[in-house]
């Protein structure tokens, strides 16, 4: 096929480490475990579908490194078997009762669905020993998943400018990581929320990072002006290529007033069986606290806005149809936007299309279906354009213009304010004055003793978990607040108690041995890249 | 093993959108005495591209303070000011900082280049020697040496498509990324 542009559909996968081994049952592990079941391996069992059929695709999936780090864990890997075994024995029990309780029988066509869905992600996990990271490594191994790192903890870099140790311990962090994971060295990297800055790129030139994505705003007010606004990647001085995000795609998904996820017949997210059951009849499924939680069984479609208990039945079918349709309409939108581009440019234009991994199949439960529509669909049903990564056209089209990416982020109002205002910026001091700490125990990392060593990493680890950028975020649009909070706190304190150890030569190997065990990420964690420069 | 520097002042400087700064800062003791028993007033003073460019009187417990209305694409930096009679005493300055751009750049020279000829020059570079954060972070538009030598200048039309111009103003699904269980009700 003479292809006259391209699509590069993004995603980024991304979850807080969130690891609690001193409670039996948290809350917040909750966000992994649905991640899993609802994103992951419908994503995965997507590609792995498309594989066995002989459709080649493409497509680029950033793992961060916590999000990595955490489906490495055999804690949270028991604990999710765990988690899959009681929404098996949920979907059973909801088999059983809308089979028999009048008003409710329409029902049971769906809690089949539900409990096929489970066993057959029970069977998918079970074939990779519960380490998912093999399956992504599998299909990345084959070409067609291109994934990308991201910052260690997902600290949002523009706000370390003053502290260019913490922006380079997070870089090159993640790319180590990731070479432990999936065995080869990252083309490309997700910045933190796209949160860039000029001159973030010679850091990711001194990891060999060979290109990033950025928000539309950050190729167009670009210096100079790019020749092609977002439709071909800006090679930064430092050599590091980024690619900017196409409105008009990332709308039809995204988009709160147009975007597909919102269509009437797609699966409603807020009405779930953990809410609607009785407490007797559903307690053993949600928190042992008795807090009502979502369960992933679901019944309604969107139907309407207003109150949810008006909610009309979910029919898979008619979802299924109308994700096939939005594929193509997403298809048929492409090719009108590349045949266009491409006599406006004379070149084939790339067309970037970024998204949270997590809204396929977690948020939008038919996002998988229509990523796998679509890849089928253009395969088969149009000759206009093709599927690539940044990094394969790169490698077709390696004769780029220069300039500087603008200062930039993809939070809302597109610059750093989501995660530097007046309810979270009292993170920073703190954060900023471990970073300092963390430099000075960097420098003597050498010449320690072996428990001394011990200590620095795990401060290093404690200092990156606080810097993750979720827990401004959550902070600023005021979901578990308290929880986020609590984390910035708790991982400071640590941090500041390990550095104290050091500088009394008191070292508590208890606390440290604790604190190593709950907060386990990084095992290879290398504070030398703390040292000043 | 370790000295720390605990008791100095400073004063750190972000950007936070093309119009918006952060600043927080922090007292060593003697400065804090010195802000505590000056007769005078205490001022955030801020420098655009070297001139003073606003003034704004503090109170001795302030530690942050955010700078609405300033200009987009400038150099700006800031200093904690004691004045009186007597004239103005710098406690402290904060970095300079790059406001971002809120549009496109009049400039349109292109300039072209190899990106796997600039990624090897960068590489040798890098290998050959460290280069001083500092001095990064000062000049964020600096590039390595002798990349003049492989880029080429084009006559490229610059093409300007309307649909992406509405930079920053895109109207997302606000997703709580799988943490809003307390809150069945849609948003």
């Amino acid at each position: 096929m003479n292809a006259k542009g391209y699509l590069a559909l993004v995603l980024h996968a991304h979850l807080p480490f969130v690891r609690h081994p001193e409670h039996e049952d948290h809350l917040e592990e909750r966000w992994l475990f649905e991640a899993i079941t609802e994103t992951y391996i419908p994503l995965l069992r997507v590609y792995k579908g498309l594989m066995a059929d002989g459709i080649p695709f493409k497509v680029t999936m950033s793992v961060t490194p916590s999000l990595a780090n955490m489906l490495a864990d055999n804690l949270l890997q028991e604990r999710y078997r765990r988690h899959l075994e009681l929404l098996i024995e949920l979907a059973e029990k909801e088999m059983d009762y809308t089979s028999r309780t009048e008003g409710e029988k329409h029902f049971f066509p769906l809690a089949e669905m539900y409990h096929n869905l489970f066993l057959e992600t029970r069977s998918f996990w079970d074939s990779y020993q519960g380490n998912i990271l093999k399956a992504f490594k599998e299909v990345a191994d084959t070409g067609q998943l291109e994934i990308i790192t991201c910052g260690a903890t997902h600290g949002f870099l523009p706000l370390y400018q003053q502290h260019p140790e913490s922006i380079r311990a997070q870089i090159m962090t993640g790319v180590e990581d990731y070479e432990r994971h999936f065995g080869r060295k990252p083309r490309g990297i997700w910045l933190p929320e796209c949160g860039y800055f000029p001159g973030l790129d010679r850091f990711l030139a001194e990891a060999g990072i060979q290109f990033f994505l950025v928000d539309t705003h950050g190729i167009n007010n670009a210096k100079p002006k790019p020749a092609r606004s977002v439709y071909a990647p800006l090679v930064t001085p430092w050599g590091v290529a980024a690619f900017g995000r196409d409105q008009e795609s990332s709308k039809q998904v995204w988009s709160s007033e147009e975007g597909y996820p919102g269509d009437s017949v797609y699966r409603e997210f807020y009405r779930d069986a953990g809410f609607d059951r009785p407490m007797d009849y559903i307690r053993k499924y949600i928190h042992p606290d008795g807090i009502r939680l979502n369960t992933g069984i679901k019944y309604y479609r969107i139907s309407g806005k207003g109150d949810l208990k008006y909610r009309e039945p979910y029919n898979r079918q008619w979802a299924l149809d109308k994700a096939a349709a939005h594929a193509a309409n997403f298809m048929f939108n492409r090719e009108k936007q590349i045949e266009w581009l491409h006599g406006q440019l004379g070149q084939p234009p790339i067309i970037v299309a970024p998204y949270d991994a997590e809204l396929f199949g977690h948020w939008w439960f038919e996002g998988p279906d229509w990523i796998n529509y679509l890849f089928r669909k253009i395969r088969y049903d149009q000759s206009v354009f093709e599927l690539t990564t940044p990094y394969d056209y790169l490698e077709m089209h390696p004769m780029q213009q220069v300039a500087f990416p603008a200062a930039s982020s993809w939070g809302d109002k597109g610059y750093y304010e989501v995660w530097c205002n007046g309810g979270n910026d009292w993170i920073y001091p703190p954060i900023h004055r471990c970073s300092d700490r963390m430099s000075n125990m960097a420098e003597a990392y050498e010449s320690a003793s072996e428990k001394e060593q011990r200590v620095i990493r795990q401060a290093m680890r404690e200092l990156l978990l606080a810097e993750s950028s979720d827990w401004a975020f959550i902070i600023t649009t005021a979901t578990a607040v308290e929880y986020a909070r609590q984390r910035t706190l708790v991982h400071i304190e640590r941090f500041n108690s390990l550095y104290e150890m050091l500088l009394s030569g008191n070292i508590d190997e208890s606390y440290l041995g604790d604190i190593e065990y709950k907060d386990n990420i990084f095992p290879q964690i290398n504070p030398l890249h703390f040292k000043r420069r | 093993m370790l000295s720390e520097k605990n008791n100095e002042t400073r004063c750190f400087l972000f950007p936070v959108d093309p119009h918006m700064a952060f600043v927080y800062w922090e007292y060593s003791g003697t400065a804090a005495e010195m802000v505590k028993s000056h007769r005078g007033g205490l001022y955030l003073v801020l420098f655009k591209e070297n001139s003073e460019y606003r003034r704004y009187e503090i109170n001795e417990q302030t530690r942050n303070y955010y700078f609405h209305g300033i200009e987009a694409d400038c150099f700006y930096r800031m200093a904690i000011v004691l004045a009186d009679a007597d004239g103005n005493k710098v406690i402290s300055t904060s970095n300079t900082i790059h406001t971002p751009p809120a549009k496109p750049d009049n400039t349109s020279e292109i300039q072209m280049v190899d990106v796997r000829e600039l990624r090897q020059r960068v590489q040798e570079i890098i290998t050959k020697e460290i280069i001083s954060d500092k001095i990064v972070m000062q000049a964020p538009y600096s590039e390595p040496e002798h990349i003049s030598e492989i880029v080429h200048r084009e006559e490229v039309p610059v093409f300007t498509d309307p649909a992406q111009e509405k930079a920053g103003a895109f109207n997302a699904i606000a997703y709580p990324r799988l943490s809003d269980y307390s809150k069945p009700e849609k948003k």
